[in-house]
């Protein structure tokens, strides 16, 4: 059973300028702001996916400051104006409405990258924390072609067990 | 008759000629009857239709059912469960809470009210005689808004009161005047789901409010009644701290803390498919603004540091007016127990009668 759209998005989820799963998030906005966040949107062409996590991110935004959709796509002026691929101003818009809509978990993610980068761990070996902080389980991958090469990464990793301690604290 | 109010009600052949059918007929005799052949024909998507939501306030769908009134909470996959069986009488509610997971949860363009009751009383007396249950009729609607109609609880009451398992009326009613002096033998636990007043004039509307509710919670306690308090959810808002404190100052100032047989603390959590029908229903709401993520059951919840900022801190504004009551949290991780509490709910013995059964 589809939802009901107006009739502006409507026509452009029909003609896939828009995405069904962006269009879901559009439909609360206001006319005149829904016109605005869709130009930005058929200028920028992300995926489906994106489009909709974009649609989500400027709904949330402009409920949570009390701003309108078109006063948020204002703030990406810089992003869209400088001359750069599609593909880098998409990460970029990305980047700026995450941080926007979620400052603590951005926050905390930059804490935990800066303490992972403290631990210069060796090229082939990262580390990952759990997507959206939820848990204290971290990953670690090593890469390595052979059994010197994996015994060598195992003992850097252990001569950094305090700082490692340190970066799971922040968990 | 209060403030209930049914413009439509809709019906199943089985259902014909009950009494609770002929008494619900008899109360609302302005609204609409209409029989159906099946609960299909009142199937919805609410993502979909929103409106729909609304309209099923103000609609009533009696049918019958005919077993599983009683089943034990699911749980969450990687959650500690609380051991919870949820009687089913009535699958939806009259009150309109901006946050209740029902909103997305139930498909029905009605409140469902399971109209044979002498089968559920006998289901109801089975599982709670047959072991030590703690049992309760307020997950799929308010244990007492309803009460005025159905007059079910006293029923409910009466039989745990002749066995060991724990009947949990719990409500936004302040109505309880109807229950106070029934003979409960203390196996009946009254609770009342609590947020700051205002977030309860702006989100809970059909609601008694918190201050009502807490009268009427010191009413039950005067007799007899163990009470219950359910932080459930709770909302992360500018000067969240002040609110709850306060509330829980007018909280203590009536109600004594061995009175209280548990209080529980669940952080607003939601199915990403209601999103859509707060925005639509509710477009001045502003619960959903906090930092939610997509938690490991799928479930948005907020970031863990809020969550465990605020678990941490409502407990110790509740332990400040007593250290031995049993406080737990709804639906969380052995690390978020660990993290917000500095414990398993295995490590503090008095929440065994929840944990451990």
């Amino acid at each position: 059973m589809a939802a009901d759209f107006p009739r502006d998005l409507a026509e452009k989820v029909e003609a896939r300028t828009i995405s069904y799963g962006a269009a879901l998030s559009l439909r609360f906005l206001m006319e005149q702001d829904r016109r605005i966040v869709c130009a930005f949107l058929e200028e920028l062409r992300p995926s489906s996916s994106l489009m909709k996590e974009f649609a989500e991110l400027i709904l949330d935004i402009s409920k949570r400051e009390g701003l309108s959709a078109a006063e948020i796509i204002a703030g990406l002026k810089d992003i869209m104006t400088v001359r750069q691929s599609r593909k880098i101003k998409t990460e970029k818009v990305r980047r700026a409405l995450r941080a926007r809509r979620f400052p603590s978990l951005t926050e905390k993610e930059k804490e935990l990258k800066a303490a992972s980068l403290a631990l210069s761990l060796p090229a082939n070996v990262s580390l990952h924390y759990p997507e959206n902080m939820e848990g204290k389980k971290v990953s670690l991958t090593i890469r390595f072609e052979n059994m010197a090469e994996l015994q060598q990464s195992l003992d850097e990793i252990k001569k950094k067990a305090d700082r490692l301690n340190e970066f799971l604290e922040i968990l | 008759m209060n403030s209930l109010k049914f413009s439509e009600i809709y019906f199943t052949e089985d259902a014909e000629g009950l009494p609770l059918t002929e008494k619900i007929f008899a109360l609302f005799k302005s609204a609409e009857k209409i029989a159906l052949e099946s609960a299909k024909e009142l199937c919805f998507a609410p993502q979909n239709s929103p409106e729909e939501v609304t309209r099923a306030k103000k609609a009533l769908f009696l049918t019958v059912k005919k077993n599983n009134f009683i089943e034990k909470c699911p749980g969450t996959a990687g959650h500690l469960c609380c051991n919870y069986f949820v009687a089913k009488n009535i699958l939806g509610c009259p009150a309109d809470c901006s946050y209740c997971y029902l909103q997305a949860y139930l498909n029905t363009r009605a409140i469902t009210v399971f109209v044979n009751t002498a089968d559920f009383l006998r289901d109801f007396e089975d599982a709670a005689s047959g072991q030590t249950l703690r049992i309760g009729t307020g997950e799929f609607s308010d244990s007492l808004l309803m009460d005025s109609v159905l007059d079910v609880n006293k029923n409910l009451i009466e039989i745990c009161s002749r066995t060991n398992s724990l009947l949990e009326l719990k409500t936004k009613s302040a109505d309880v005047a109807g229950l106070l002096k029934l003979n409960h033998r203390e196996r009946t636990v009254m609770a009342w789901s609590l947020n700051p007043s205002a977030l309860a004039e702006t989100e809970e509307t059909g609601a008694a409010s918190p201050l009502k509710r807490i009268s009427a919670a010191a009413a039950a306690a005067e007799n007899g009644y163990p009470v219950a308090f359910h932080f459930d959810p709770l909302i992360y808002f500018e000067n969240w701290e002040k609110a709850y404190e306060e509330l829980i100052e007018r909280l203590f100032s009536k109600i004594s803390p061995e009175h209280i047989a548990w209080i529980s603390l669940g952080a607003l959590r939601y199915d990403p498919a209601i999103k859509a029908v707060i925005y639509s229903r509710f477009p001045d709401s502003k619960i959903l603004c906090g930092e939610f993520i997509r938690g490991n059951d799928g479930k948005q919840r907020y970031l863990k540091y809020i969550r465990m900022e605020m678990f941490s801190k409502i407990r110790a504004m509740l332990e400040k007016h007593g250290k031995n009551m049993s406080i737990y949290l709804c639906m969380e991780s052995p690390e978020m127990w660990k993290q917000s509490f500095g414990k398993l709910p295995s490590d503090i013995p008095r929440l065994d009668s929840i944990f451990k059964t």
